[in-house]
């Protein structure tokens, strides 16, 4: 089996997992910025330059997990990130009339790797929205395998203009507030985020199930629900588990019209006999790109932790086309089996599945 | 792991790249230079072979569709104004795998990762669970390539899309090669994948290649039929 062994996370809403999870419950306004978009930024205090900032996070997770330093030298170091190097190349182009300066985007993995001292298998995968969660399925996959003994992935998702104009231009970016699967829902709103994940074969509470990666083939900008419900199926399966043994769900749920009614619509289906508790995690961090996957995992890992599994507002007006109630009370966290939905662009989605387990 | 097909595709430019899409047996209107140039690897290497639904498919690069992201930069950065959608769509990584897999009507797992070398232990994975996987390295040059000069210099001019298919052993088809010794450590070779790809090409006398690329090793011995 494999566990995951420690995590952590920089967010707009805190300058790590714990600080995150405690401000969750006060009230928050997202960044407007001078185009008049609304931005989850991580606050200027907290913010340090691109690599060092990726660095502390992997540190960060690397204490969290106790790897010594002799760990390091079987470590694998998986990236996820969709916007890699184009915040360094914004600054650049301030500085410099060239609108590309810094390219190579191996050069990640290689300064990380080379910063913190691992010496094992790196890579970095780009699949927009679904970056840290495929390298999360992939490092699980490898460690299962037998071909790395353990792996940092780190999610990184940091702020750019690219990202939010090209959103821009496809017109998901709303001017309220993000409001998964309620009728008045009007888009989404990006926010940035570096996380990291450790996974390893050494026991813990959280035991990486299983999980799956499906390309949906049939449109670039939104998946169907029978993919959905294919690609929820093909993860249950992998962890060799029944839907009725799902006990929460941590919904992709942008806010956005289309991809929240066939993510419920897919629920429905595979929830058929009982719908779990459905969380979404969104509102509190804003879509964090590439880092969603990791980001969301490690906020959620930290409130079962704490013992109870993250609320929701409550929801304005029930759509009932979606016909979904995110959890909107304190519930407790029990041992059980937790799936997270991670949709991306190129119809890039992955689901995978977490149990929380008492030692 | 074996080696069932291989395209190599390696154009030196002193003029613009060729237009890909008259070789193309699978279009797409949106598709631009990249996506093309990936796709003409792609279904060159799998031609007449038939992918299972299931594959998996990697797109290695380290530098990306480039010419894209240079159009969505310069209409934010240069012009002030929104990029174009289909400029913004492309530039996503992820949206070129979408394209491939559309050219072979895959639903498998697409992941577009920096270099071949990250690349072939993640399809090592799904080889080994009995999964075919379709593996290519794709480097566009940049369209000006005035301004390509200028970002590379002392690198050749050259764009390339190299590809191989990978599958477990199969009683029905002939490999070209296996892989085997798969190790995280080397002495990097200049040129590896390029050697490499030659290698599976070519009809010299030597059977066995080592790779050493980035971090990782590993051999390949081709399979003779009698």
């Amino acid at each position: 089996m494999i566990y995951i062994q420690g995590y952590s996370l920089v967010s707009a809403r805190g300058k790590d997992v714990q600080s995150t999870l405690k401000n969750l419950n006060k009230a928050y306004t997202p960044k407007v910025l001078t185009s008049g978009i609304k931005f989850y930024a991580i606050k200027e205090n907290t913010v340090l330059p691109y690599y060092d900032m990726i660095e502390k996070v992997t540190r960060d997770a690397l204490i969290d997990a106790k790897v010594d330093k002799s760990d390091l030298t079987d470590m694998a170091l998986f990236i996820g990130t969709s916007s890699a190097k184009l915040p360094l190349n914004e600054v650049n182009v301030k500085k410099e009339d060239l609108l590309l300066s810094d390219t190579y985007i191996n050069e990640i993995t290689q300064i990380i790797a080379k910063r913190i001292g691992i010496k094992g298998f790196r890579t970095l995968i780009s699949t927009a929205c679904t970056s840290s969660s495929n390298a999360l399925i992939q490092a699980k996959e490898m460690i299962e395998a037998g071909l790395i003994q353990r792996a940092v992935i780190v999610g990184i998702e940091l702020y750019n203009l690219f990202t939010i104009k090209g959103f821009e231009s496809f017109m998901l970016l709303t001017q309220d507030t993000i409001k998964p699967f309620d009728k008045n829902r009007t888009g989404l709103i990006l926010g940035e985020a570096v996380s990291a994940i450790v996974l390893s074969k050494e026991k813990s509470p959280f035991v990486f199930s299983g999980g799956s990666i499906h390309i949906d083939a049939g449109s670039i900008t939104s998946p169907s629900a029978e993919n959905l419900e294919y690609l929820m199926n093909d993860a249950l399966q992998d962890a060799n588990i029944f839907p009725t043994d799902i006990y929460a769900v941590k919904t992709h749920a942008t806010g956005s019209q289309q991809n929240d009614f066939v993510e419920a619509k897919a629920l429905h289906k595979i929830f058929s006999m009982k719908m779990p508790k459905i969380v979404t995690l969104k509102p509190y961090i804003g879509h964090t790109m590439g880092a969603s996957g990791s980001s969301e995992l490690a906020l959620f890992l930290e409130s079962l932790k704490d013992g109870f599994i993250p609320q929701n507002k409550q929801i304005e007006t029930l759509d009932p086309e979606c016909n979904i109630l995110p959890l909107s009370e304190k519930t407790k966290a029990i041992p059980g089996y937790y799936m997270f939905n991670n949709f991306g662009f190129g119809g890039n989605n992955n689901s995978f599945i977490i149990q929380y387990t008492e030692l | 792991m074996y080696i069932y097909a291989t395209f190599n595709h390696e154009e030196i430019l002193t003029d613009k790249a060729t237009d890909k899409r008259p070789f193309l047996t699978k279009r797409f209107n949106r598709a631009d230079n990249f996506v093309n140039l990936a796709l003409y690897g792609a279904q060159n290497c799998v031609s007449e072979n038939i992918l299972p639904t299931n594959s998996s498919i990697y797109i290695s690069s380290t530098k990306g569709n480039m010419n894209a992201t240079l159009k969505v930069m310069q209409d934010i950065h240069w012009e002030d104004q929104l990029p174009r959608p289909f400029h913004f769509l492309n530039s996503v990584n992820a949206v070129n795998l979408f394209y491939v897999a559309k050219s072979f009507n895959l639903k498998g797992k697409t992941l577009f990762v920096d270099t071949f070398e990250s690349a072939l232990p993640q399809a090592f994975i799904d080889v080994s669970k009995n999964k075919t996987a379709l593996l290519g390295v794709v480097t566009e040059i940049i369209e000006d390539l005035s301004l390509h000069t200028i970002m590379f210099e002392n690198v050749p001019i050259e764009e390339s899309s190299r590809w191989m298919l990978l599958a477990n052993d199969n009683e029905k088809k002939k490999a070209i090669a296996k892989i085997t010794d798969i190790r995280f450590e080397s002495t990097p070779q200049k040129h590896a994948i390029k050697n490499l790809f030659s290698f599976l090409e070519s009809n010299d006398k030597e059977d066995v290649f080592y790779f050493n690329g980035d971090n990782l090793s590993f051999q390949v011995e081709k399979i003779k039929h009698i």
